[in-house]
């Protein structure tokens, strides 16, 4: 395998005495998109300042693109573009005025800029509102031409912190496949940072979760699942042809860790193997399943099992 | 070395210029665009004008004294009827344009997020901090350079008189002096606007400061003197003259205070000495105008300490943005 395109190792940063982020090893692939994921907090945002020579670590080593970020920040951001999660727009400029200054400040020669931002705002739909200044923008477009402001100047690397919050589903949808799209298009490695797990679940090839400054666990979703797997219960969703009392019942059987009404039907925590006992019992009590669903893999349960503790 | 150790030696040495224009551009295009550009450019020019214009009426009768030579300074001198002369409004005004133009220069980017986008891009951290003082400074130039031209334009207008060359001379010092003053308040907001995370905060930091600076420090200064030399009606010229030196002393901590003496004995040749004299040095003494050679080497320590004052500003603003971190 080639050289990663950025390797952490054994990275540290501390505010005070709160560790941020600690002791995280890691490495990501050229052409990967990677994302982390985690509650507000967690030390996503301080990881990406770090990679990006924003902020010195406290201890270990970061490489990024070949370069060290604390001793040739230059040079990372010449290859490295970041989105923060406030975007960070001017808002009494355009959306053309603002691509213009990142470029020009990326360094993007002047012949080629204009060509580039006219292609990029196209590409992100926003053409249309070129010269609308970014105050009148909405949420959704911010967020669109943030993905357009990260790309203006070739990067070989692209960090988006948060780049849905705040978006609606339809929304966060469309941007996580535009930010899918270009990076299959142009072999951009993407690291993207989210604490909805349904949104980085559609276009991740590998997850980093993050809990209180460190890494929890790594890897593909299949690979979360199976990690996850070593658990000792398993939980489903069902609906009931008749549900009186239903939930009193279920949560004296042995089996059941916990029970809940859920979207008209109920969720049951069980421990792993167990279901036929907790069929038998309820076929007994007169329960008649109208539908049974498991949500093995399923990242909620990935999400659960890793940060609802 | 700085902890975050910019400046590495494979990066190529026109990457902090580039940066510096492209923010420079940026920063006057903004200041331009601004309201705040056009209130400080109307309020400063109206009433420099005004204290110009009122400054007229009386001219004749104060240059007759000396044959009208340095006449022309008159105009910005001299204080006619109720209104202060130009150059008392310029001390007392020209520090608000300073902190005005500068009191949210990084904490407002901070506050928008812009400042950590900005600083994601290939420009050194210190790109940022210079272009925006030059970008000060450069309209601070603009603003009286405006001015300078305006009120000159008006006495030549009015009164008919052309200055001479070593009038000429004496008003482009005056405006260089000036210039330099107001990029000393620059610095001080701008210092604040990165020590204080608000705004609001920073902008009244500074009116503090600007007010201590321009009406309590005479306050202060006649009280400490006269605590430390207490003068009665039997004092001797001693003590009378420690008094005096001393408030002169403690006044002098103020850039305003030093900018008014410096202006004043610039474009007043009549000036031979500042602070107390006794009758004693009085003695003898021919009155005449004073050489411009003469002039500076009085004001010389006054703009050395403008400009002293101005750079340790300047460098604490530097320094602590070169250590600081970026997110809130």
């Amino acid at each position: 395998m080639s050289e990663p395109i950025v390797r952490l190792q054994g990275l540290k940063k501390q505010y005070g005495t709160v560790l941020a982020v600690q002791d995280l090893t890691l490495e990501i692939q050229e052409g990967e998109i990677f994302a982390f994921l985690g509650p507000n907090g967690s030390g996503k945002t301080t990881t990406f300042l770090m990679m990006m020579g924003l902020t010195t670590p406290s201890g270990g080593d970061v490489h990024v693109c070949g370069y060290h970020p604390a001793q040739n920040p230059i040079e990372v951001k010449r290859v490295v573009s970041h989105l923060p999660d406030n975007l960070g727009f001017y808002e009494d400029l355009t959306a053309a005025g603002n691509l213009r200054y990142t470029g020009a400040l990326a360094g993007v020669e002047p012949e080629i800029v204009e060509h580039k931002i006219e292609k990029l705002l196209r590409r992100v739909l926003l053409y249309n509102d070129r010269d609308k200044p970014v105050g009148q923008f909405s949420r959704g477009m911010k967020q669109r031409l943030g993905i357009a402001d990260v790309l203006i100047k070739n990067p070989r690397l692209v960090i988006l912190d948060e780049p849905t919050l705040g978006l609606d589903p339809d929304g966060a949808k469309e941007l996580l496949a535009m930010i899918h799209e270009l990076s299959r298009e142009q072999g951009i490695t993407v690291l993207l940072s989210s604490h909805q797990l349904e949104h980085v679940q559609q276009i991740s090839d590998r997850i980093a979760i993050f809990k209180k400054g460190e890494m929890k666990a790594c890897g593909s979703i299949h690979s979360l699942a199976q990690q996850m797997q070593a658990g000792e219960t398993e939980c489903c969703s069902l609906s009931l042809l008749q549900d009186g009392g239903f939930l009193d019942f279920v949560r004296k059987l042995e089996p059941v860790a916990e029970a809940s009404a859920q979207n008209g039907g109920y969720r049951i925590t069980y421990a792993r193997g167990r279901w036929q006992e907790i069929a038998a019992a309820m076929a007994n009590g007169g329960y008649l399943l109208t539908r049974l669903g498991t949500e093995d893999g399923n990242l909620r349960e990935i999400y659960r099992h890793f940060f609802v503790e | 070395m700085l902890k975050t150790g910019h400046k590495s030696k494979t990066s190529s040495p026109n990457a902090s210029m580039r940066g510096i224009r492209v923010v420079l551009r940026k920063e006057l295009a903004d200041y331009f665009n601004s309201l705040r550009f056009l209130l400080l450019m109307g309020i400063i020019l109206a009433t420099s004008v005004l204290a110009a214009y009122s400054g007229i009426a009386n001219m004749r009768e104060l240059s007759a004294g000396t044959d009208g030579e340095y006449a022309f300074l008159l105009l910005f001198t001299n204080a006619g009827g109720s209104v202060p002369s130009v150059v008392s409004f310029l001390s007392f005004l020209g520090p608000v344009v300073g902190l005005v133009l500068g009191f949210d220069s990084i904490n407002g980017e901070r506050a928008r997020g812009s400042l950590s986008r900005v600083l994601s891009q290939p420009i050194y951290r210190d790109t940022v901090i210079n272009a925006k003082f030059l970008a000060g400074v450069g309209v601070i130039s603009i603003i009286m350079t405006c001015l300078w031209l305006g009120i000159m334009g008006m006495g030549i207008l009015l009164t008919g008189l052309v200055p001479t060359a070593s009038e000429l001379v004496r008003m482009v010092l005056f405006l260089a002096v000036t210039i330099l003053h107001i990029a000393l308040w620059l610095a001080v907001s701008i210092l604040f606007s990165i020590v204080f995370r608000q705004s609001s905060t920073s902008s009244l930091c500074s009116i503090g400061v600007w007010i201590f600076m321009s009406i309590f420090v005479g306050v202060i200064s006649t009280g400490a003197a006269g605590f430390f030399h207490p003068v009665t009606g039997s004092s001797s010229e001693a003590v009378l003259y420690a008094n005096e030196r001393l408030a002169y002393l403690i006044t002098r901590i103020s850039p305003s205070v030093l900018y008014g003496e410096a202006v004043n004995i610039l474009l007043n040749p009549m000036i031979r000495t500042i602070g107390p004299i006794t009758s004693l040095q009085l003695d003898g003494m021919v009155s005449g105008f004073l050489p411009l050679r003469e002039s500076l080497l009085l004001i010389w320590p006054h703009v050395v300490g403008i400009i002293a004052a101005g750079t340790a500003c300047f460098a604490a603003a530097y320094i602590i943005f070169s250590r600081q971190e970026i997110r809130a």
